[in-house]
């Protein structure tokens, strides 16, 4: 397919990943809130890592600081921290089984969590630490389903 | 891939499309760090940050639309039974509310006999405005509800929102049709407050987590008790005198320490409120709600 249709193609999911963080949950979901955008993100940084990659995840990570309106920056810097670090052992992770993929995807997103931590401990007050640990297994646990839905897309719309 | 800065020209060639990705993340990062010095210099004062609020504002009103669509196939597939006993049960629940207030009426007027003796005034008969909740944020960093309210509306950053139980937060940033409202469990805010049976001062700060409140400068030989209820206080003239804030749930004396530990459980339902209400300040020279009052003890 075309770039620019790829393109279009990772842009949208992550718009998805961006609307579905932000659409009201009642409280007890809230606590364990999925991370969507870095598991969408991850994703794509695995499997089309020419598209996805540094400079694009920060965008993302910008874009959702705005539509959160968390300080500016915070997301863009924890998002491509962690795209740096996908890109740099994107083949090895991608050969991996899923539940070493599982396993390696916990110390990504326990990075992501703790940048947003520490972030918001340097501009404000970060909060209960013990809650920044739940939604690292909650998105580690989704990642069987969502990363075989975005396969799907992926092969469905030729995205490389 | 190492970062060789003298590569040979047919390897730079073999690997072209991901050359110096550390040089990309350094800049990517040196702009996150930019932006997060200048946000936290001057906090919304940055232009940019100001246009993109305003735009994640605007972007609210779509999301709650489609929000509102899922919410609204729930209710078009329950059973009209259901949706029968419901109205019903909520028919019941206003006579009930109704026989309520009116037996509290005469409370009111005696009440406000006695503050008027007492010197205080109470000042909660603002106008105010009902909101609609489109969106909650009940993260450990961000305790912050989105309404459908703006600058249209006459709301302004600061005025206090209000359930039917009790404080809920204060306005903290507004767009055209809808804004903020940072709650008071956010773990920046602050709220003034007294111990409503003592009159005892103090200040509640959020901890995060949506059930509870923590009181961090009260000292060991405080005289508070386990289901004493704390209202605003009205000093620092943010919120107004009497709002009911919260209740004591816990009261731990700490000898080595500086200061007890006192928990208190918010009373507004924070987390599962649909809707608001938003006292709009008068630009009255009298809103003074802290005035007439005097220290513990009276």
């Amino acid at each position: 397919m075309s770039g620019l249709r790829s393109y279009l193609i990772i842009v949208l999911t992550l718009i998805v990943a961006m609307v579905v963080s932000i659409l009201p949950f009642p409280h007890w979901y809230v606590v364990g809130r999925p991370l969507w955008l870095p598991l969408v993100g991850t994703y794509w940084c695995l499997a089309s890592p020419r598209r996805m990659g540094i400079v694009t995840s920060w965008f993302a990570g910008f874009c959702f600081d705005a539509v959160r309106a968390s300080p500016l920056g915070e997301h863009a810097l924890a998002l491509s921290v962690i795209a740096y670090v996908i890109q740099r052992y994107h083949l090895q992770i991608r050969t991996l089984h899923i539940g070493q993929q599982m396993l390696a995807l916990t110390g990504i997103f326990l990075l992501y969590e703790f940048l947003i931590f520490w972030i918001n401990g340097i501009i404000s007050k970060p909060g209960p630490i013990l809650l920044y640990g739940i939604p690292i297994f909650v998105s580690v646990g989704l990642w069987p389903p969502v990363s075989s839905g975005l396969r799907f897309i992926r092969r469905r719309y030729r995205v490389h | 891939m190492r970062f060789r800065p003298f590569r040979r020209r047919s390897e730079r060639s073999l690997f072209h499309h991901q050359s110096y990705p550390e040089v990309r993340f350094a800049i990517v990062v040196v702009a996150s760090l930019a932006l997060l010095i200048l946000h936290r210099g001057r906090p919304l004062g940055v232009p940019l940050a100001r246009l993109t609020t305003e735009t994640g504002l605007a972007l609210e009103q779509p999301v709650s639309a489609l929000a509102g669509f899922l919410e609204s196939i729930g209710p078009s597939l329950a059973s009209r039974g259901r949706l029968i006993r419901t109205n019903r049960d909520l028919r019941r629940q206003i006579f009930r509310l109704r026989a309520d207030l009116a037996a509290e009426r005469p409370l009111v007027f005696q009440n406000h006999r006695l503050q008027a003796l007492l010197g205080r005034i109470r000042t909660i008969h603002q106008p105010f405005r009902l909101v609609r909740v489109l969106r909650i944020d009940l993260d450990p960093y961000r305790q912050e509800v989105v309404i459908d309210a703006g600058r249209r509306a006459g709301l302004e950053s600061g005025d206090a929102a209000i359930d039917a139980q009790g404080l809920v937060g204060q306005v903290s940033r507004v767009a055209p049709h809808v804004s903020r409202v940072l709650l008071i469990t956010d773990p920046s805010e602050m709220v003034p407050v007294e111990v409503a049976a003592t009159g005892l001062l103090t200040f509640s700060v959020g901890t995060g987590i949506p059930t509870r409140l923590r009181l961090p400068y009260l000292p060991n030989d405080t005289r508070v008790h386990v289901g004493q209820m704390l209202i605003t206080s009205g000093l620092g003239g943010h919120y107004a005198y009497g709002f009911p804030v919260a209740v004591i749930t816990r009261v731990e004396l700490r000898p080595n320490r500086s200061f007890a530990r006192v928990d208190a459980r918010p009373l507004g339902a924070i987390s599962e409120d649909r809707e608001l209400l938003v006292l709009i300040r008068r630009k009255a020279p009298g809103r003074k709600p802290a005035s007439g009052k005097t220290g513990p003890g009276q």
